[in-house]
């Protein structure tokens, strides 16, 4: 009897730590979904929603064994329904296998429906076991979220695996987007502010199917629908306040030439503080970054002292400029797209509770401070560019 | 020998015979030579090949009978030291009161090892042994004489447990020289030698050996209560003794290890463990033994211990993946596609689009097919197993996979998985492993890494309720010196730090002295 117990016990310890599906499903069953596309049919309460579904024959990266090489590597499949799970259930009637969506990695979300408001499509996402919250999130930009997802991506074997780590890349190495995942989009749904999601159009778009697909800007969403976007410097600015700056690229004028100098920012951290100034909540972003000579098409001595004293300023003074055109292009639209309101409810939680519902109004008539320091640390594999006489 | 005429040998040879022949047999030998002869024919059932050479000897043309077994004794030494010594000398002078074999045994037998014998069993089984026995008229004693030899194998290197640098010699089938070889290595004086005979028919020599002083006096009680309370009709090799002797019979795994290294007997004599020599197999029983000591080769000693350990984790490794390998791969596949990165599902997924089967299914063809290899390379002859595993490698898994009948990593897992399962030294433990492989796949199969899981814990479960001698068998050490842990990494030695405490039994090995202070496990 003891004993009996003792192995139904362990037998029980066992499903603590293997918590999971236990249905077994054979790989051919499956239909794995790597893309997921939202959009909102006009004058309606129903949502458009599309499953980008890898085809194995077409992504076949091995030997193919007499595989047809036309085929297109994925496939959209669309349903419309007043939720999104009964739409996913609803797409069975249209796909032969069963839908597996524990490798989803991207979510579109069409233009036409963030300006409804995308608030209410997340919790789906945080009650179903099957779909992850690291998925990464764009917006299409000027389309539909269907169209994106019916994009065909060279290099890749699903558009939306091409999306979700050209955010990852573009976002690390160039800066003017962010990889929002779903979990920290619901986190700052939840909690005051407003999520910064980047933008997706399709360029080219007259030579179907071959177009291409590309990031553009972040999106300002203020009480959760969209209400315009950031781009190029201001987007850069965006990416400065939120400190998720990693390396850029950042131009500066060099004496006459317009634009004649390439400072690669290599290591860059932001820090906010929040001060109540005469019971007005008030921000101070501080940015700390270091930055290294990649390109200079003029004439400039990187031996001299005051030169790279000039340097480190211009660069200063350019991600200041950045920082506070994002900053303004928020305020504008009443979007706390920055994260402020979670380091003023850290500081002052009292008052976070009393503005707590009129923060976007607050938030749009507040003073933020920008206070940049930069350093240039290198010069490159060169001193003076090789234009200039030695002297 | 020491296995000849000892009084702790165990003869059973009574009981064997009791039923049939106990009416009529004389228990000791008769003064007639012609009825003892008569005897020894009857008894023989007149066999060829007991030869029986009648000469006379002294001046009295007293009648005497040489009678040995051909083929087992060594008839050089029988003409040489026995026929002649006997038959030149005429002048046959025994003192007053002494007897005619006593002046034999002392004054003109040239034998080395030699006794008298009066008990018919003790005859038949020196004569079956290779001795050579001498009848006298009228003497109520018969000479045993030692001349065992005849056709042997030589001592080889060794052919199942190579090392790249270390002796190249092999136990043979020779128990007597299967000992000597050890007792070259270690000329201590605290060896323990104790023979036994085995099996009321096979009469096999047995010897246990151990160091006095190092080894676990309990251990050896064990060992020597276990070889007395067996009662076998015939002892068949190491195998089945270490089956007889195993702490339990309802496992899978052995408890005893096997070697045919003089070096690896060495060591473990050294380390305190008990070593078992069975005559009739180069292979010698090594115990108590525990399941990370079969994870040690013969080699790591001879290595640099930083490489050797470099070489244990790898084979730690192998063993890992030659256990759970296809089992993870049924699991992942079939129940936790989720845990899989992406682009290797979709790689996974494009190759599996055309294989008909489930994955435990795929992967127990795959298994099986292999098995089928390996165990019909073992037998093949060797210009053929080339071809074979040719055959099987590229056949087999090529084909397959062109066919679209098995997936590609399959393929991979199958080969991985066994090419792993050679990796482990100890191949009794290799093929444990390999047997468990296949229930952990049917658990895969059933409840993915859940199954793993359970069935895990009870394999483990099983495996610490399992004992060696009394040692429990996953000891991580043993016998554990704490000590000498300073000097050791993960069991092999660092250097020639170490100074032994008990040093009652440090022998002067020639072969390597510093390794010789090492107590902890190999």
């Amino acid at each position: 009897m003891r004993k009996t117990i003792a192995v139904l016990f362990v037998l029980l310890l066992g499903t603590m730590f293997l918590a999971g599906c236990w249905n077994s499903r054979e790989l051919r069953n499956l239909a794995i979904v790597v893309g997921i596309g939202i959009d909102k049919i006009p004058n309606s309460e129903q949502y458009r929603v599309s499953f980008q579904i890898v085809n194995p024959h077409g992504a076949s990266e091995g030997k193919a064994r007499g595989s047809s090489s036309g085929e297109a590597p994925h496939i959209v499949y669309t349903s419309v329904d007043y939720s999104i799970f009964s739409a996913l259930r609803k797409t069975t009637q249209k796909v032969p296998r069963q839908l597996f969506f524990a490798h989803a990695q991207l979510l579109v979300i069409g233009e036409a429906l963030a300006k409804e408001g995308i608030q209410e499509l997340f919790d789906f996402y945080e009650r179903s076991h099957e779909l992850r919250l690291n998925t990464s999130v764009a917006i299409a930009r000027g389309t539909s979220a269907e169209s994106v997802l019916k994009v065909l991506t060279p290099l890749t074997t699903s558009d939306a695996t091409a999306i979700s780590s050209r955010l990852k890349i573009t976002s690390e190495i160039w800066a003017h987007n962010v990889d929002q995942d779903i979990s920290s989009i619901i986190k700052q749904l939840a909690g005051g502010g407003e999520p910064a999601i980047s933008g997706v159009r399709i360029v080219d778009s007259n030579s179907t199917p071959t177009s291409n697909l590309e990031l553009k800007g972040i999106a300002l969403l203020s009480k959760g629908k969209l209400a315009g976007w950031m781009d190029g410097r201001t987007a850069r600015g965006a990416v400065w306040a939120l400190n998720q700056m990693k390396s850029t690229n950042v131009n500066l004028d060099c004496g006459e030439m317009k634009n004649g100098i390439s400072i690669e920012v290599i290591r860059s951290s932001t820090k906010v503080r929040a001060h109540v100034v005469e019971g007005k909540p008030a921000f101070t972003i501080k940015v700390k970054e270091e930055g290294s000579l990649s390109e200079a098409r003029c004439s400039i001595d990187p031996g001299s002292k005051e030169a790279m004293l000039k340097l480190q300023q211009q660069l200063a003074d350019e991600t200041k400029q950045e920082i506070e055109l994002a900053v303004q292009a928020a305020q504008a639209k009443k979007s706390d797209s920055f994260n402020l309101w979670a380091e003023l409810k850290r500081t002052q939680p009292k008052l976070w509770e009393r503005i707590q519902k009129e923060w976007p109004d607050i938030f749009a008539g507040c003073e933020v401070k920008v206070e940049v320091e930069a350093f240039i640390r290198r010069t490159g594999m060169r001193g003076k560019t090789f234009t200039q006489p030695q002297d | 020998m020491f296995f000849n005429n000892s009084n702790r040998s165990r003869s059973t040879l009574d009981e064997h015979k009791g039923d049939t022949q106990a009416a009529q047999a004389p228990k000791q030998i008769a003064a007639s030579l012609e009825s003892n002869i008569a005897y020894i024919v009857q008894m023989l059932g007149d066999s060829p090949d007991i030869v029986i050479r009648r000469f006379e000897i002294g001046a009295d043309k007293r009648q005497v009978a040489a009678i040995y077994t051909d083929g087992i004794t060594d008839k050089q030494t029988v003409s040489q030291f026995i026929l002649q010594s006997l038959m030149s000398d005429d002048s046959f002078d025994p003192a007053p009161g002494q007897s005619l074999l006593d002046y034999v045994l002392a004054r003109t037998l040239a034998i080395s090892e030699i006794c008298a014998k009066s008990d018919w069993d003790g005859i038949l089984l020196a004569l079956l042994s290779g001795d050579t026995i001498i009848f006298i008229e009228g003497c109520t004693d018969a000479l045993c004489g030692d001349t065992k030899g005849g056709e042997q194998r030589a001592v080889t290197e060794p052919s199942t447990q190579v090392v790249v640098r270390g002796p190249k010699e092999a136990f043979t089938e020779s128990i007597g020289t299967n000992v000597a070889l050890v007792r070259r290595k270690i000329k201590s004086p605290n060896i323990r030698l104790e023979a036994y005979k085995i099996g009321s028919i096979t009469q096999t020599n047995v010897a246990i050996m151990y160091l006095e002083g190092k080894a676990d006096p309990s251990c050896v009680k064990t060992i020597r209560d276990r070889i007395h309370r067996l009662s076998v009709e015939t002892l068949e090799g190491s195998e089945h003794l270490e089956e007889l002797l195993s702490d339990q019979r309802k496992t899978a795994f052995p408890t005893i290890m096997n070697t045919e290294r003089p070096d690896m007997v060495t060591r473990n004599l050294l380390d305190g463990r008990i070593t078992i020599f069975i005559d009739g197999t180069p292979f010698t029983l090594i115990a108590p033994f525990t399941f990370f000591k079969g994870l040690i080769s013969a080699e790591d000693y001879y290595q640099r211990p930083e490489s050797a350990f470099a070489v244990q984790a790898l084979r730690y490794a192998a063993l890992i993946i030659a256990l759970f390998g296809p089992s993870i791969y049924i699991a992942a596949i079939t129940f936790h596609q989720e845990m899989i990165p992406t682009p290797l599902l979709l790689s996974l997924a494009s190759q599996r689009e055309s294989v008909p089967f489930p994955a435990f299914l795929e992967a127990f063809l795959m298994e099986v097919t292999f098995e089928v290899i390996r165990e019909a390379g073992i037998r093949m002859p060797r210009a053929i197993g080339q071809a074979v595993s040719i055959v099987g490698a590229l056949v087999l898994g090529q084909a397959a996979v062109e066919a679209g009948i098995i997936s590609s990593a399959m393929v991979i897992v199958v080969a991985l998985t066994g090419i792993s399962s050679f990796a482990n030294p100890s191949y009794n433990l290799a093929t444990t492993i390999r047997i468990i492989r296949f229930t952990m796949m049917v658990a895969a199969a059933i409840f993915g890494f859940y199954g793993i899981a359970i069935f895990s814990i009870f394999l483990i479960g099983h495996m610490c309720g399992l004992q060696s001698l009394g040692i429990p068998y996953m000891s991580i050490r043993y016998p554990y010196v704490p000590e000498e842990e300073r000097y050791t990494l993960y069991g092999l030695r660092l250097g020639a730090g170490g100074t032994h405490a008990q040093g009652q039994a440090a022998p002067q090995s020639s072969e390597a002295p510093g390794k010789t202070t090492d107590g902890s496990d190999p």
